[in-house]
């Protein structure tokens, strides 16, 4: 037996840490262009910092898997050796080490490295960057949630080195429309992408304040929920009615019933 | 049972209590604007009533209307005033006819005037001794001597008539109470007065007079005479 639509359109918004599930939106192509310019600059550090859920992680794997040579970590080190040794494996070679490496690059073979969730780091990695930043071999850019305070902090630490700071922000309404449409649109589920008009856009903006992870979520658990009443009961696959947006809302705790 | 059938209870009943709070939420509106709308429309004719009455009142006051109800509350005081004025001058003149008394040519000359006077022919009405005088050139000081000697309230009226004629509105009115001490009832002696009374500026005593007289003798004249001073058109 076939999925029902709605099923398939649950499926669209499983979380996905692939870059092909990338959503291009405006703002996320303008970031992306800004990257772009950025790998032929000859920069220390780069900070991109957004509110959790915006979209750093997809935006970074996206330009990192378009770059052959641009280094992507996703998740923190937890101390500087694990930094050294790691960077000298991946950039060097097997147990090749870094600084010596380093000394003989020729600038104009510097790399590119990403460390996404740099708002974990303390002073003592900030300080092994630094270090790194100044031998000019390694340019950086420090993915960072941005609590104010850590934003601060990084600047501080790193003063005069930050070439370009990239913020990141929720998208507004029609941009959040856009997303959620693109992400059925991309399985040819044009009838559900429909069915996804303004109204319920902003029912969900409005709980899960444009943060694509908890949209995501919040889109999954929907049409989990449709899928569910429609074989029990049969539903118009082609409207979503507001009983379900609520019970949705309640299921996932952002209506307190 | 499966977790959405619970949910879909649990949405039903989160749906009955917001129903609910909306339904108390638009009565709680609904009647606040009927409320509202009641009260400002109430309000709203009580204010038009008000400014009814007021208009009708201005014009009560401006035309007979308030005259009567002025009437059930008259000030007396004019009448009280006019009548120490009115003795006050009946004492100087008997005292100016008995110092003329005392002097004979005058009394001879006088005697003679008198008796061209009573000459004159009568026509149909009216004393002729008031004929005699509106046919002769009102010599006032004539007349004030027939009048001293006759204390008729006709020579009175003429004298203040006249009076009122040359613009002399003091004399005017002091004839007039003349007149009207020897006939409180004489309209004419009331309207002369009133008359003079305006046109010397005392526009109050003028309409308390006429309020006084219309509130005896409920005289036409008298009401007209005082719409028009009271609305200020008497000229």
């Amino acid at each position: 037996m076939s999925d029902s639509l709605f099923a398939q359109a649950r499926d669209s918004f499983v979380e996905s840490n692939s870059p092909a599930d990338f959503v291009e939106l405006e703002s996320n192509i303008i970031h992306l262009e800004t990257l772009e310019e950025l790998r032929q600059k000859p920069f220390k550090l780069v900070l991109l910092y957004g509110p959790p859920g915006v979209g750093k992680t997809m935006l970074v794997k996206r330009f990192a898997t378009q770059h052959d040579g641009v280094l992507l970590y996703e998740r923190p080190f937890t101390s500087v050796d694990e930094l050294h040794n790691r960077l000298g494996t991946d950039i060097f070679g097997d147990d090749a080490d870094l600084f010596t490496n380093l000394e003989a690059l020729h600038p104009s073979r510097s790399k590119l490295v990403i460390l996404d969730e740099s708002q974990m780091y303390g002073e003592e990695m900030f300080e092994a960057i630094r270090i790194l930043a100044d031998t000019k071999k390694i340019k950086f850019i420090l993915a960072m949630h941005n609590t104010k305070e850590e934003y601060l902090v990084a600047q501080e630490h790193f003063k005069t080195r930050i070439y370009k700071t990239i913020a990141m922000d929720v998208p507004d309404l029609p941009e959040f429309h856009i997303y959620l449409q693109k992400k059925l649109l991309r399985n040819n589920l044009l009838e559900s992408a429909k069915a996804i008009d303004l109204k319920v856009a902003k029912f969900v903006y409005k709980y899960t304040g444009g943060n694509f992870r908890k949209s995501d979520l919040f889109m999954y658990t929907l049409f989990d929920v449709l899928n569910y009443f429609y074989r029990k009961r049969g539903l118009n696959p082609y409207k979503i009615e507001s009983k379900y947006l609520e019970m949705t809302a309640i299921y996932l705790g952002y209506i307190d019933a | 049972m499966h977790e959405y059938e619970i949910l879909e209870q649990t949405w039903r009943k989160y749906r009955t209590k917001k129903n609910t709070k909306i339904a108390i939420f638009a009565a709680i509106l609904l009647f606040g604007g009927v409320g509202i709308g009641y009260f400002w429309n109430t309000t709203k004719k009580q204010e038009i009533k008000a400014k009814i009455t007021k208009t009708d009142r201005q014009k009560e006051h401006n035309t007979s209307k308030s005259t009567v109800n002025n009437l059930l509350l008259p000030d007396l005081s004019f009448e009280k005033r006019a009548e120490r004025y009115a003795q006050a001058v009946h004492k100087r003149d008997a005292k100016r006819i008995v110092q003329q008394e005392n002097s004979k040519p005058r009394e001879a000359n006088r005697s003679q005037k008198l008796s061209q006077l009573h000459e004159v022919p009568m026509s149909s009405g009216g004393s002729k001794l008031l004929k005699a005088v509106s046919q002769d050139k009102l010599d006032l000081s004539k007349l004030q001597k027939q009048f001293a000697k006759t204390n008729d309230i006709g020579i009175a009226l003429i004298i203040a008539k006249e009076y009122y004629k040359l613009g002399n509105y003091q004399e005017a009115s002091r004839w007039a109470l003349k007149a009207n001490n020897i006939d409180k009832n004489n309209e004419e002696s009331w309207v002369v007065f009133a008359k003079s009374a305006y046109k010397m500026g005392k526009k109050g005593i003028a309409i308390n007079a006429l309020k006084i007289y219309y509130k005896k003798s409920h005289s036409q004249r008298a009401l007209k005479l005082l719409r028009q001073m009271i609305q200020g058109q008497f000229r």
